[in-house]
């Protein structure tokens, strides 16, 4: 008896299943063109423009996929489908080269690393050097995101990224750059080092902006990857490449030679 | 017959949507891996901070729990008890960054300044609040459903021998509570383990002092280190399957004894 209505239950959840993944599958491959985006997190709000403008100009369908650029390299080395990635980090576009996934690569934009600084903050630090200062508290990116590498390498450079650990000023290491700046905005540390793009989105306030030469170029790469769909993904570039002024902005510059 | 059905169907499923992925895991463990990753100083030390903070949010979770329980029993109308059971809710259904945020603009130093320039946060008390804040829930849980399974009667005669609610709950309820006192703290814990996006908001993430495996993994991963990641994620698996059978060992022997 219970056999018989346990197997009942079961055909007919196989049918569902069945029948759900068929039309899933069929759902997937109507032949509606589209694009698979991977965006660094930070550029979002501008490339969310860019994507309205392709998408009414051609027609396709853009499917953008926002995360951490280390992240979004990972999944592309593991296959997931991917035909244009902005990286925040230019290592990236370097790694999907030396995998062999890379079809060509461009620089995008630049960008420049700050010091900002929240209310209380203002009156202790006016540049990089009051951050050993005693009783001062500071958030540096971790080193999974491209800000943190950056502005570890910017400290290193200076000699006051060892000192920095030694003081115990160092309060907090986040994961994203956004993190970081909400933690000063909120006035929960007096200071941190991100990109000059992001300080601008929070409306943080600035008080130096580190030169190049101690962080290096900061660039924001766009690469075609291989096994996707090259021409349309170049159409998309060429798209961004029109609206680069939703970026600048935003608050970064378009990259010069 | 019918057990067949069910072991077919779960079998496969069981293998090859929990097993596989912990074995496909420690598959891709390598020497090189291994061995960078055991002699980094700063992963003893997320170790070390995971397992303290670890403890002490179970503690403080299971703790806090009991308190659930008393209202659980005897005080199910109240407004009280109807706001505790709606927040057991809420914390696992909160995205964790925002939880961390919540505690970072609760424990901050722009409300708990006197304590220190940043607060309560940004500290190792700041990682077990974190954990607590998140895992708390599965302990009171884990003593509701411990309190629904003492008999009725046992509590009604302690009520009729005069005890007040409160001293039959401590003196008759807590004791038999054991069991789920020890889920509870057992599922707080491994919970507390995994933790770390909040963690990361809320305690800080700095290396040596505040950051935890969990953060640890999360690092390595997105460095693109996935060896050192690996490794890491494999001594996670063994030391939760340890303690769980280490705590349940010596509930076991409790029982036995009591």
């Amino acid at each position: 008896m219970f056999t018989k209505v346990l197997k009942k239950l079961l055909c007919t959840l196989t049918a569902i299943i069945v029948t759900g993944s068929v039309m899933l599958l069929s759902g997937c491959s109507t032949k509606e063109e589209q694009l698979n985006v991977y965006v660094a997190a930070g550029l979002k709000k501008p490339m969310e423009k860019v994507i309205t403008a392709f998408q009414e100009e051609t027609g396709v369908k853009v499917t953008p996929n926002y995360g951490p650029s280390g992240g979004l390299y990972t999944q592309i080395k593991e296959g997931q489908p991917c035909d244009l990635y902005f990286s925040a980090d230019w290592l990236y576009i370097d790694k999907i080269e030396d995998d062999g996934n890379l079809i060509a690569a461009q620089k995008f934009l630049q960008d420049h690393m700050v010091l900002i600084v929240s209310e209380t903050g203002k009156t202790k630090v006016k540049t990089v050097q009051d951050l050993n200062k005693p009783g001062v508290t500071v958030g540096i990116c971790d080193p999974n995101a491209p800000v943190g590498v950056y502005a570890e390498t910017a400290l290193k450079n200076m000699d006051l990224w060892d000192q920095l650990n030694q003081t115990g000023n160092l309060k907090a290491r986040p994961s994203t750059v956004n993190q970081l700046a909400i933690m000063v905005q909120k006035d929960e540390l007096d200071a941190g080092l991100i990109f000059s793009s992001v300080a601008k989105g929070f409306g943080v306030e600035h008080v130096q902006t580190i030169p190049q030469e101690y962080t290096g170029e900061i660039i924001f790469g766009a690469a075609t990857i291989k096994g996707g769909n090259e021409m349309l993904a170049q159409k998309f570039l060429d798209c961004a490449n029109e609206n680069i002024d939703e970026f600048i902005q935003a608050g970064w510059q378009a990259y010069q030679e | 017959m019918k057990r067949d059905i069910i072991g077919v169907i779960f079998l496969p499923l069981f293998l090859l949507l929990v097993v596989y992925p912990m074995v496909a895991l420690l598959g891709h463990l390598n020497f090189e891996g291994t061995v960078k990753t055991l002699t980094d100083y700063y992963f003893w030390d997320s170790v070390k901070n995971t397992l303290i903070a670890a403890f002490a949010a179970a503690l403080l979770g299971s703790f806090l729990a009991l308190g659930f329980g008393y209202y659980h029993l005897f005080a199910q109308n109240t407004i009280i008890y109807r706001l505790a059971n709606l927040m057991n809710d809420l914390p696992i259904a909160l995205p964790h960054t925002v939880a961390g945020l919540a505690l970072l603009l609760a424990f901050g130093r722009n409300t708990f300044g006197f304590i220190s320039n940043t607060g309560l946060a940004f500290m190792l008390i700041s990682v077990v609040l974190a954990m607590f804040f998140v895992s708390y829930p599965l302990a009171a849980r884990a003593i509701a459903s411990g309190v629904d399974q003492i008999d009725s009667e046992i509590i009604a005669v302690a009520r009729t021998l005069g005890d007040t609610p409160q001293k039959a709950y401590l003196h008759v309820v807590v004791p038999a509570l054991g069991e789920a006192l020890f889920s509870g703290f057992v599922l707080t814990f491994a919970r507390s383990l995994s933790e770390f996006a909040a963690v990361i908001m809320f305690g800080g993430n700095v290396p040596g002092s505040t950051q935890v495996l969990a953060s640890y993994v999360f690092t390595k991963v997105e460095e693109g280190e996935l060896e050192m990641a690996i490794t890491a994620s494999a001594f996670c698996i063994v030391l939760s399957l340890t303690i769980v059978v280490v705590l349940s060992i010596f509930n076991a022997r409790r029982r036995k004894y009591a």
